[in-house]
């Protein structure tokens, strides 16, 4: 990896200039893996340290890890990562009966992982970015875990030789539903196997979908090998656009996925960055470069832009259409930065000269308060059983303007900037383009729910949110969405705070399901995709967006709303405005706009679906009509 | 502190494929082939009954020598002919390492192989051409089988260890093999490009080393040796030869350990009171030492009632102790408190833990003109450790932990948890920026030579850490002679220039080496000015006599070094001395 890893002792002791565990932990791999980590982590970064004198004991996170059958799963090893807090994790191992503790918790959100080889988790936390599970201190969680995939075969030169050594890679295109990958990385398969010296090569762990295979090319793989400045060949001896898709179904082995290998040389995309970089750079942040042909929704090459370097550049790029985009990570708010994505065609040589300018990114900062508990009424049916911390929180901006999804520079940002709230409650939410996002927060337990967004020194703004157009960032006015509505708009580099979030206790809460649409089964199999709304009954919470909620419908029907306000509503299922195949963690939410939100409500007050909700009360089964009735 | 490193890379390496890229290469520099670049041919040959053939397609690359931590390269590539040959052109001036890439073959005569072959030091001037800068390849072997645990399922995702039969380090000598060596979804394993010789094919952690990285990773693999030997007097030697097959080497792992759970509380040494917050770690205790070897600690901190907890340690010697590793970490230090696992969980330990001292200080740097070594000061890392003022009483242990000093872009710095005794700092060469060195560390106005005494929870405020900075470089020519006449190293043998500062604050660390190339010349480059002790010394490679290599006894010579520019230097290097087996 390094020259001073190849030194060898001169003698006894005087040379080892080996590096200490000191090189290690700074060495650059790790430096690296934290600040290409950083679209995560930077944004998680505000320190959350529960107070020494008020943090009374934390506690445990228990459950069990069990197989696709539900058989329980031993020595599994699980982890707990606190969002926001230090870098590491609290790890235990299942038991004999797959159960498992994670002791001596901080309170805090946390992601509980679980890790078997070549087995993973049922639950794809890439499939839905939204999705993501958080649990807490006293939570208890059972962990499905579902067989990989396997894919093998060989690979061949023109004279049926062995290819040995060549890295292989795959990527998954579709999700086993058939729909397509669109987001970011989660279709890179981060494991790369390479061919023995017959040929041969096995990738495992694979979840259920269809992947394109490539062998060679520049490996994402630091190492040096005799394939790397080679066009990458796509499984069956092809490009990427004539790529053979290979299906996985849930746990099977797909033999004789052969390449032929190609060897065609690739051409090189090379440039330099502009704008300021920081005077103690790369202290304190890296620039990352990353190459993303069009058609795919993941970057095939990232490098990094360090001082030293005369610049940066791509090797093993095949013809075709790229686009690229550097951005400046850092856990610094006043730093982060981005470039506009840059457009380039490689045609049978190499690309030189692109400058890439950076610019600054937005941010939002504000404070979740948890109204005092004096405020609570003494009556409620569900006093919380202990204190809620701000820190057990986790709070997210998620991109929703049209222009999103046109955006090429999307496929480079992660789906949602995520934060957690320091122990006062104030949070930093950085590394924002300019767009409109939507809110979305988190709360510590199901008896908590937003009961009011407010803007300080700002003046309200009641008139709904419009969304940016396509394309275009620059408007004539500071448009910050109602902050009432979960929304805000930030222009390019724009610093929005003052967003203060209040959490009220004694939340509602529904499941229901839909009822079956000609008596039959549930509700997909009317071939439509459904959402049920939640629409405020009280003429004054018209207009007010915390009022409302919409939930997909599981293909049994079933539905869910939780951290609802008491209060009165309609229920009301429609069909969803999802293409078939798009994932479902785009659309802005319908009652965001004007229109549709009188829509909704003359929709709702007709469909006589009413529900009032008591404070605490949770309704479980609530018998929705199939709007095709 | 080995562990960490480990878990640590371990971590990385989940990540290999995302970070990695990142430190791929940056635009080489096109450069006309003039007498402004220099050129390097050579031939590859072996893989055939007699060694001698061509290998046409053996990669060649040329990467800039010196550890850069960011920039990894190549300055040049080439594939070689059907005749064998190769031809590097338009190679600007400078130093490099030549590697050959192919994969399943390993240079001729080695004992271990790691992928690359080997790696020559070649330094180079503008309008040279250097020629016959061959290699010979030996066909690899091949090693496969696989991996069971003892209740006959197959071990997936775990790394083969290779070891050479007898060799007194067998735990550390990982011979490693080319490429994948690691097992798959069936527990089946294919080490192929080894070097032919006699090997244990082993895999799991080593008994002490071992315990404190598998307990952190939640791992539990007993070192097994195939065919299923935990003492390596009883495993099968696997004999492979050049290009050779060996099949069904399989491994069927020895039952894990049992392993314990071990908690107690952190109570403060004065009040009794629990201390939350803190970061703690534990280590191994080799049998009959002194010292905590591995150690290693992950992110859980005491509780509010004080209480710590590990689990998954097999049954050995431990000690548990505070870790100072952030910076708004309470402020305390503790002994560091042994114990020892038989067959149950031990709860209830106590830790008693002190008030630390607190230093504050500033580092600057001396002299320097170059205003970008300013701007760098940030970057460098500097660390402390406190060394105990009193002798310690015979069953007490050092903990040994050492705290990086976080310094601002002013230099400014301070660090809290410290235990008494004499600070002593040290700059850390590997992970600064390359030309700083640490020269004097100061208190008040007065050099502190041993290290600055610190009293039980001190607060000093006056330390001052006096940096150097500079861009100088060390250009050599090495003359090897016997007995007044020239000569050539043995076979096998490897020359390296180290350089350390003769003067300021002595820190392993910030020794330079570099391999000498096959014309004698090596070059240090990005030195700090002061004066340096530059040692020759000669590394012969292992053999099966002696596996870990030989050594030829050094010469030394001093120099000094500007804060910039070149210094010219020649070393005559008299090899009458013999090569000495070096020992463990």
């Amino acid at each position: 990896m390094n020259a001073a890893r190849r030194l060898r002792p001169v003698s006894g002791r005087a040379a080892r200039v080996r590096p200490t565990w000191r090189g290690a932990l700074w060495s650059p791999l790790v430096l690296l893996a934290v600040l290409l980590l950083a679209p995560i982590a930077s944004t998680a970064q505000t320190r959350a340290e529960v107070a020494t004198d008020e943090s009374r004991t934390g506690g445990a996170i228990t459950g069990r890890v069990v197989g696709e059958d539900g058989q329980p799963l031993a020595n599994a090893r699980v982890s707990a990562s606190r969002m926001g807090g230090a870098a590491g994790a609290v790890a235990a191992q299942s038991d004999g009966e797959g159960k498992f503790t994670l002791a001596n918790l901080t309170f805090g959100a946390y992601l509980v992982n679980a890790f078997a080889p070549g087995y993973m988790l049922e639950t794809d936390p890439s499939e839905h970015p939204s999705a993501r599970v958080y649990h807490h201190v006293g939570d208890s969680v059972t962990l499905r875990m579902i067989k990989g995939g396997v894919i093998t075969g060989t690979v061949t030169g023109a004279g049926g030789e062995p290819v040995v050594g060549v890295f292989i890679e795959a990527t998954r295109v579709r999700y086993a539903d058939g729909r397509t990958v669109r987001e970011g990385a989660s279709g890179r398969i981060w494991q790369p196997r390479q061919t023995d010296d017959r040929g041969v090569y096995r990738i495992y762990g694979l979840r259920p979908g269809a992947y394109i295979i490539r062998a060679g090319g520049r490996t994402s793989f630091g190492t040096f090998t005799p394939y790397d400045l080679n066009v990458p060949t796509y499984y069956p001896s092809t490009t990427r656009d004539a790529a053979t898709e290979v299906a996985v179904p849930a746990g099977a082995e797909m033999t004789g996925i052969d390449i032929r290998y190609r060897g065609e040389a690739g051409r090189a995309v090379s440039g330099v960055i502009s704008g300021a970089l920081p005077a103690d750079y790369p202290a304190s942040g890296t620039v990352v470069i990353a190459l993303k042909h069009v058609s795919s929704a993941a970057p095939e090459q990232y490098v990094s832009f360090l001082p030293g370097n005369s610049g940066f550049a791509f090797d093993g790029v095949a013809d075709g259409d790229y686009d690229l985009l550097a951005r400046l990570n850092s856990s610094r708010a006043d730093l982060a930065a981005a470039s506009p994505p840059r457009r380039v065609s490689v045609r049978g040589r190499d690309v030189t000269g692109i400058t890439l300018a950076l610019a600054p990114l937005g941010s939002v900062s504000g404070q979740l308060r948890f109204d005092p508990p004096a405020a609570l009424d003494d009556k409620l049916a569900c006093p919380p059983a202990r204190a809620p911390r701000a820190a057990e929180s986790v709070i997210s901006a998620r991109r929703v303007d049209a222009g999103h999804a046109a955006d090429p520079g999307s496929a480079f940002f992660p789906a949602a900037s995520e934060t957690v709230p320091d122990d006062k409650g104030e949070f930093h939410l950085r590394g924002l383009k300019a767009g409109h996002y939507q809110l979305l927060v988190r709360l510590p337990a199901a008896d908590f729910y937003v009961r009011a967004v407010t803007l300080a020194n700002a003046p309200a703004n009641n008139a709904p949110p419009a969304p940016a157009a396509p394309g275009k960032t620059a408007r004539p006015a500071p448009a910050i969405g109602d902050p009432a509505r979960l929304g805000f708009t930030l222009q390019t580099g724009e610093r929005l705070s003052g967003l203060n979030l209040h959490v009220a206790a004694g939340a509602a809460g529904v499941r229901g399901r839909i009822a079956a649409a000609n008596g039959g089964a549930g509700a997909s199999a009317a071939g439509v995709a459904l959402r049920v709304h939640l629409v405020p009954a009280e003429r004054e919470q018209a207009d007010n967006l915390l009022r409302y909620a919409e939930s997909r419908v599981a293909a049994d029907g079933a539905f869910a709303f939780a951290h609802i306000s008491p209060g009165r509503y309609w229920l009301l299922a429609r069909p969803a405005p999802n293409a078939p195949d798009a994932p479902d963690n785009s659309p802005l939410p319908l009652a965001w706009e004007a229109d549709a939100r009188a829509r909704l409500r003359r929709e709702a007050e007709a469909a006589r679906a009413p529900l009032a909700l008591a404070p605490c009360q949770r309704i479980a089964d609530f018998v929705l009509p199939h709007p095709s009735r | 502190m080995r562990t960490l490193s480990h878990i640590i890379l371990a971590a990385a390496i989940l990540l290999d494929a995302f970070v990695i890229a990142s430190f791929a290469q940056a635009a080489p520099k096109e450069t006309k082939e003039t007498k402004e670049t220099a050129t390097i041919t050579g031939r590859v040959t072996g893989g055939g009954n007699d060694g001698d053939q061509p290998l046409p397609g053996v990669g060649i690359i040329l990467t800039p020598a010196g550890f850069n931590r960011y920039v990894r390269r190549a300055a040049a590539r080439a594939t070689t002919g059907a005749d064998g040959f190769y031809r590097l052109a338009n190679v600007p001036a400078g130093s490099y390492q030549l590697y050959i890439l192919a994969p399943g073959y390993t240079p001729a005569g080695a004992l271990s192989s790691r992928g690359r072959g080997d790696a020559r030091t070649i330094n180079i001037e503008a309008g040279e051409t250097l020629e016959h800068q061959d290699f010979t390849l030996a066909r690899g072997g091949v090693i496969t089988g696989r991996v069971m645990d003892a209740d006959g399922k197959p071990v997936i995702a775990e790394t083969l260890k290779l070891l050479h039969p007898g060799d007194p380090r067998s735990g550390a000598g990982n011979v490693g093999a080319a490429y994948r060596d690691e097992t798959d979804d069936r527990g089946v394993y294919r080490l192929y490009g080894l070097p032919a010789g006699r090997y244990l094919v082993c895999l799991g952690e080593e008994k002490e080393s071992g315990a404190v990285r598998a307990a952190l990773m939640g791992k539990n693999l007993t070192r097994t040796c195939y065919p299923n030997a935990t003492e390596e007097a009883q495993a099968r030697i696997v004999e492979v030869s050049a290009g050779g097959e060996v099949t069904g080497v399989n491994i069927t792992l020895a039952p894990p350990a049992k392993t314990y759970e071990v908690s107690g509380r952190m109570l403060d040494a004065e009040t009794g009171q629990p201390v939350a917050n803190l970061s703690y770690g534990f280590g191994a205790i080799s049998p009959g030492d002194k010292h905590i070897g591995n150690r290693g600690w992950n992110a859980t901190k005491t509780n509010a009632a004080g209480e710590f907890r590990f689990g998954n340690l097999p049954p050995g010697r431990y000690a548990v102790f505070v870790v100072p590793r952030e910076q708004d970490a309470p402020n305390y230090y503790s002994e560091a408190l042994p114990f020892e696992i038989d067959d149950e969980n031990l709860n209830g330990l106590v830790v008693k833990v002190r008030r630390g001292a607190i230093l504050r200080g500033i580092a600057s740097i001396e002299g320097a003109t170059d205003r970008a070594a300013h701007a760098k000061l940030a970057q460098v890392s500097l660390h402390v450790h406190v060394v105990a003022a009193e002798p310690r009483a015979a069953d007490e242990l050092p903990v040994g932990n050492s705290s990086r000093l976080v310094l601002q872009p002013d230099g400014s710095f301070h660090v809290a948890g410290l235990p008494p005794g004499k600070a002593q700092f040290t700059l850390d060469g590997f992970s600064s920026p390359r030309g700083f060195a640490l020269l004097r560390v100061e208190r008040g106005a007065a050099e502190q030579r041993d290290g600055i005494e610190i009293g039980v929870g001190e607060q000093v405020s006056d330390v001052r850490l006096r940096l150097a900075y500079g861009t100088a470089v060390v250009r050599g020519q090495l003359e090897v002679r016997r007995d007044g006449q020239p000569s050539q190293i043995p076979e096998g043998g490897q020359l390296y220039v180290t350089m350390r500062r003769v003067e300021g604050v002595r820190a392993s660390w910030e020794n330079v080496a570099v391999e000498v190339d096959g014309r004698g010349r090596f070059v240090l480059e990005a030195l700090a000015p002061g004066e340096y002790e530059l040692k020759a010394n000669v590394w012969v490679r292992p053999t099966p006599t002696a596996p870990l290599g030989a050594s030829i006894p050094p010469v030394r010579q001093n120099v000094s070094v500007p804060e910039k520019g070149e210094v010219n230097v020649t070393l005559v290097y008299d090899l009458s001395a013999k090569p000495q087996a070096v020992t463990p």
